[in-house]
């Protein structure tokens, strides 16, 4: 009788129950599965199994749909998949923002930009501060309330070598190749506890919206944005709800009223730090 | 434009107040709008009873201006004509 393998995980409103008789995939799970305390209450139950059958690796989404997994990796990415569909479906009411969250002494403040623009790595670098870094790529709002999809920091190798006081605290992240993948770069899919940092996702009202800008040569600058501009950033980098477009504006007008809209241009890491630090002040 | 007629919004219209104005979206056409404050006023002034030959003076005696902003309140009028925001009451 083989051992049998528990792993359970949180996405958000979804809390899913994992078991396997497979020690290699049960530790494949824990490389893949965000491991943030979410405070959002669950809503829904999912359990999942992969096990050998007969010599089949058969994947089993709550006991009810049986799928064939070619091999290991097939099988944790079918789980890995399925998990993410779930939770984003139990969560399809919510207006989808590109963007990065933290709370800054009760302040939740988020960073708006398009792909590459520097998100992850600004939100990286947070991780050194007093700050709770819950998200880098991906909100969920609803009405006034924001909370970070659980997601591991798709940071790269190269970007953790070129922030000294995050890299330092976990050097082994730093080992290995970085140009080993077709886009000539490593992407670690961090956790913040592998660097002790310990990772928490809350919900509530934001204070500060940072859009991030084009890079800037020298020292960051940040200013205030205007509504308009704001509204096209936010429409640009959000996506509808199911309810539709009604649901989208009134998600992100309630987002434009509670907090502060600035224009974020960051040159030098840290002195982006010491521009959003002067734009959230301590409560 | 007809300067003696009252103007009215259009029905259907989702009104998102922010502190600084108006966020108007428009289910029929899934357009989003951004009125700042000034145009608020003019869309506020747009309640079927009061002609648009009064407007300007309104807005004169609210901004405190040195003369009544005719040509600018036109403008707004028939930007919102034209967006379908509003029609003659």
């Amino acid at each position: 009788m083989s051992a049998l393998y528990e792993r359970t995980a949180q996405l958000v409103a979804c809390a899913f129950q994992l078991t396997t008789d497979s020690g290699a995939i049960a530790a494949r799970l824990d490389d893949m599965v965000a491991r943030a305390r979410q405070e959002h209450p669950i809503l829904h139950r999912h359990q999942f199994s992969v096990r050998r059958r007969g010599g089949a690796l058969v994947v089993s989404e709550d006991a009810a749909v049986d799928t064939v997994a070619s091999d290991d990796e097939a099988a944790v990415q079918l789980v890995d998949r399925r998990m993410h569909e779930l939770a984003m479906a139990a969560l399809a009411d919510r207006t989808k923002l590109h963007a990065g969250c933290g709370v800054w002494h009760d302040r939740r403040f988020l960073v708006v930009g398009r792909r590459g623009a520097g998100k992850t790595t600004l939100m990286t670098r947070l991780l050194k501060e007093d700050v709770r870094v819950e998200g880098d790529e991906l909100v969920l709002l609803r009405d006034r309330e924001a909370v970070a999809y659980p997601r591991r920091f798709g940071v790269r190798r190269l970007t953790l070598s070129l922030i000294p006081e995050v890299g330092a605290l976990a050097p082994h992240l730093l080992i290995g190749p970085e140009a080993s993948r077709p886009g000539g770069y490593h992407v670690l899919a961090l956790d913040p506890a592998q660097l002790n940092v310990p990772w928490r996702i809350g919900c509530g009202p934001v204070d500060a919206v940072f859009f991030l800008g084009p890079r800037s040569d020298g020292a960051s600058t940040v200013e205030a944005v205007d509504t308009a501009s704001a509204l096209q950033l936010l429409t640009e980098q959000s996506a509808a709800p199911v309810s539709g477009s009604g649901a989208w504006i009134r998600d992100l007008s309630a987002l434009m009223r509670s907090a502060q809209l600035f224009s974020l241009r960051v040159g030098d890491l840290d002195s982006g730090v010491i521009c959003m630090r002067k734009c959230v002040p301590v409560r | 434009m007809d300067w003696n007629r009252a103007h009215r919004r259009i029905e259907g219209l989702e009104l998102n107040e922010l502190p600084d104005g108006y966020v108007i979206y428009q289910q029929s056409v899934d357009r989003v709008h951004y009125l700042n404050r000034t145009a608020v006023l003019v869309f506020e002034l747009c309640d079927g009873t009061m002609p648009a030959v009064e407007i300007p003076g309104v807005l004169k005696a609210a901004y405190d201006l040195p003369e009544p902003p005719i040509a600018e309140v036109e403008q707004c009028l028939e930007r919102f004509l034209g967006e379908g925001l509003i029609q003659p009451a």
